[in-house]
């Protein structure tokens, strides 16, 4: 299936392959959208997004789709059906190396982005240099996240990651040491080691954020003698936090390196 | 307040507990020295390679 959006000007196409094919003809999307044209804009979106109904992931915004023309009218839901089917959560999940907009968070594309359904975050942001800024990424449900950041070297501000009730086994190699990011929060807690060793721009308050998720093993009556509890930051990030910060790590059963 | 140990890496050496890598590590009031040993440099680029060599693969 083929919708055609054609606005004031004729340009380029670009794509978002849905399982079909919906096709936005014309490179001046945002200027036909300022100018009036809103009902095509609705039409595109309304069709695409099922009115807001359909589950809908940011993989199937690749080839051309940026922060000028990537809009969506309604809330963007993870396709959870797209990430547990084996190879094609890695085909598709590859295509946002693709995406050229830089900023996903809710205030530069319009529509949220809800990660809440989605269980498997396995190379979702792997390589995709063009992202720089995320809002929250909801974990809450997530059963993988292998690499989940791995490559995405741009990637400066991460509003918060919402970390799933038990992250001990696949959440080793997340990907979070990314050179440029800056800001990270998180809710919940890490349940085994993580590690920001090349993310030496982090503020202190980030830091801070990481040592604040570390769960607490000291006072844990479990067994945790099998679990890799360490921390790395790298000698940049700990050289920012003073011995009585490292204490909030060290305190807790958590090495630092 | 207990001090703070501390392990440092000799020249041109890794320390490791099997699962993290660093020449400095700051010991947790739960973890002990004889969790980590020194392995060479080369060694550890090796292991950094592998991974990164299986990541791939599984894009690929």
């Amino acid at each position: 299936m083929i919708i055609d959006v054609k606005f004031k000007e004729n340009n380029q196409g670009f794509n978002a392959d849905f399982g079909e094919t919906y096709r936005v003809s014309d490179g001046g999307y945002e200027r036909g959208y300022a100018a009036g044209a809103k009902s095509e804009y609705d039409a595109f979106w309304d069709a695409a997004q099922n009115y807001g109904a359909k589950e809908l992931c940011l993989v199937k915004f690749w080839n051309g789709w940026n922060e000028d023309n990537f809009k969506p009218k309604y809330t963007i839901y993870a396709d959870t059906d797209t990430f547990s089917n084996g190879t094609e959560k890695t085909t598709n999940n590859n295509r946002n190396r693709s995406i050229k907009a830089t900023d996903l968070r809710e205030e530069a594309i319009g529509a949220k982005i809800d990660w809440s359904l989605c269980i498997n975050f396995n190379y979702i942001f792997r390589g995709a240099v063009n992202v720089t800024h995320l809002g929250i990424v909801d974990m809450t449900n997530a059963i993988y996240g292998w690499c989940l950041f791995a490559g995405a070297t741009n990637l400066e501000y991460v509003e918060k990651v919402i970390l799933p009730p038990t992250n001990d086994l696949e959440f080793k190699h997340m990907g979070f040491e990314q050179p440029m990011l800056t800001h990270i929060a998180f809710e919940n807690e890490f349940l085994s080691y993580v590690k920001f060793h090349s993310s030496g721009r982090l503020t202190h308050q980030s830091l801070i954020n990481i040592l604040n998720a570390l769960h607490d093993y000291a006072n844990d009556s479990a067994d945790s003698s099998g679990i890799n509890k360490t921390c790395t930051l790298g000698a940049t990030n700990l050289a920012k936090l003073t011995d009585d910060e490292k204490r909030i790590a060290l305190d807790k059963g958590w090495s630092l390196t | 307040m207990d001090n703070i140990r501390i392990l440092t890496a000799s020249t041109g050496m890794i320390l490791t507990n099997g699962g993290s890598y660093g020449t400095t590590i700051y010991l947790s009031v739960l973890d002990k020295p004889e969790n980590w040993r020194e392995i060479p440099i080369e060694e550890y680029e090796e292991i950094l390679k592998a991974e990164e060599d299986r990541n791939i693969d599984v894009l690929s």
